[in-house]
């Protein structure tokens, strides 16, 4: 048996890798052989120091510095909870007055007057509900994870994107710091791809998106929109290494749906 | 309470409970930061920027997941974040970088002759086998938590860490043959 050979064994041995059989025959073999037991006993005072090496003890300004951080983070947390309940209150009242609204365009049965008057106040609650939406995803500092996440959801009930409001969600899509908003912005844009600005932004952010979650979700939602223009994009995404391993599988997997 | 419960808990908006983390895992990332700078002062720094940046990015923490990998990615990315701006050249498999011993951390006083030597050996060490020999060694981390970690198969681990301990092997009996030489 070669030297390199024998040394990987006698690594493998101490590094635990070894059972059963092969163990047993390393053992023999450190335990007979003059050649095995320098190696073993080599590699061994190595191991040993790395197993007894000194552990140094952080200052006990780390704790210090970090404490005072963590007291600052919960401060801002409770302070955007308390502007939070309010958005909820509002979001709450938006949403009883447009049940009212729809309640009263309900009983009124007079033909047209009455149906101007339908067509207007049915306007002025996508209007309002717009207007809700964008708030929500635009003042993304002063709310809350989950009223951006009502804000999104709200956009799917939305019938028409114009360029404000897609700007928006991309926007959220891109950069919220919470990846369930993100995922959520991701799924209501893939409901407005059927037109040609939202596909291509989709296919853009490829390479913009850096969530992993985010990521997988977007080429799913490639797939399923039968986008070929996403194709040279996901094999950049295979060939580059800097991505997660389960990234680049997925890339794989859409790319043969694609094709 | 489980490390990963308690992230998912700050996660959560239960964020008094990474303090616990902290107090878990303070001294296993400012050792891994020692180990790889030599530099006091800075593992504190790093040390540091680490739970910030957990703080910040918590959402990103998936269910699921396992902690320590997760903390020692963004343990390694902050590493690479700093080098990157100081402008210095870390990952070569061609290069050699003796990280500059701030203190005298490697040959401290109440460290015996050989375990100076073999600190003075992985300091010759080039950053890829540094890192897996203190992710496998010094911090004790299993084959498939460095794979997680890197990003890297088992197999990989393996194999690099077997490179890694013979390099290491080597630099450690020359300067000891070396010390002994004088």
């Amino acid at each position: 048996m070669d030297d390199s050979r024998m040394e990987e064994l006698v690594t493998d041995y101490l590094e635990g890798n070894l059972s059963g059989e092969l163990k047993q025959h390393v053992e023999k073999k450190i335990a007979k052989n003059e050649e095995w037991k320098l190696a073993h006993d080599r590699l061994g005072q190595v191991y040993e120091l790395m197993e007894d090496a000194e552990v140094f003890l952080p200052p006990a300004s780390i704790k210090s510095r970090f404490d005072d951080a963590l007291m600052d983070e919960i401060k801002q947390q409770k302070s955007s909870q308390a502007k939070a309940g309010h958005v909820s209150w509002y979001w709450m009242a938006a949403s009883i007055a447009a049940t009212i609204m729809l309640t009263v365009i309900v009983v009124l049965t007079v033909q047209n007057g009455a149906q101007r008057e339908e067509l207007s106040q049915l306007q002025d609650q996508i209007d309002l509900n717009r207007a809700l939406v964008l708030d929500a995803l635009t003042n993304s500092e002063q709310s809350s994870a989950s009223s951006r996440l009502v804000g999104v959801n709200t956009s799917r009930q939305l019938t028409v994107m114009d360029q404000e409001l897609e700007d928006a969600l991309f926007a959220t899509y891109l950069h919220d710091e919470n990846s369930n908003v993100r995922l959520a912005a991701l799924n209501a844009l893939a409901q407005f791809a059927s037109g040609s600005s939202v596909r291509s932004r989709l296919v853009q952010s490829l390479h913009e998106q850096g969530d992993p979650i985010v990521m997988i979700q977007l080429i799913n939602v490639l797939v399923r929109l039968e986008e070929q223009k996403a194709i040279p994009g996901l094999k950049k995404i295979i060939e580059d290494t800097d991505y997660q391993q389960v990234i680049r599988q997925e890339a794989e997997i859409g790319i043969a749906k694609l094709s | 309470m489980s490390e990963e419960v308690l992230m998912l808990a700050v996660k959560n908006g239960e964020l008094e409970k990474l303090s616990i983390l902290f107090e878990r895992y303070q001294t296993h990332l400012y050792n891994f930061f020692v180990r790889l700078t030599w530099d006091r002062e800075l593992s504190a720094d790093l040390t540091q920027n680490v739970f910030l940046r957990v703080m910040k990015y918590r959402s990103s923490y998936r269910e699921g997941a396992s902690f320590k990998p997760w903390l020692f990615q963004i343990a390694r990315n902050i590493h690479a974040d700093h080098f990157r701006a100081q402008k210095l050249q870390l990952e070569s498999l061609d290069q050699t970088l003796e990280p500059t011993d701030h203190g005298g951390l490697m040959e401290q006083e109440q460290v015996s002759e050989q375990e100076a030597l073999l600190n003075r050996a992985i300091g010759q060490l080039d950053l890829q086998d540094r890192e897996i020999l203190v992710l496998s060694k010094y911090q004790k981390m299993k084959y498939e938590q460095i794979a997680e970690t890197l990003d890297i198969t088992v197999a990989s681990v393996k194999v690099k860490v077997h490179r890694a301990i013979k390099r290491l092997k080597t630099k450690y009996f020359e300067l000891e043959k070396q010390q002994h030489g004088r």
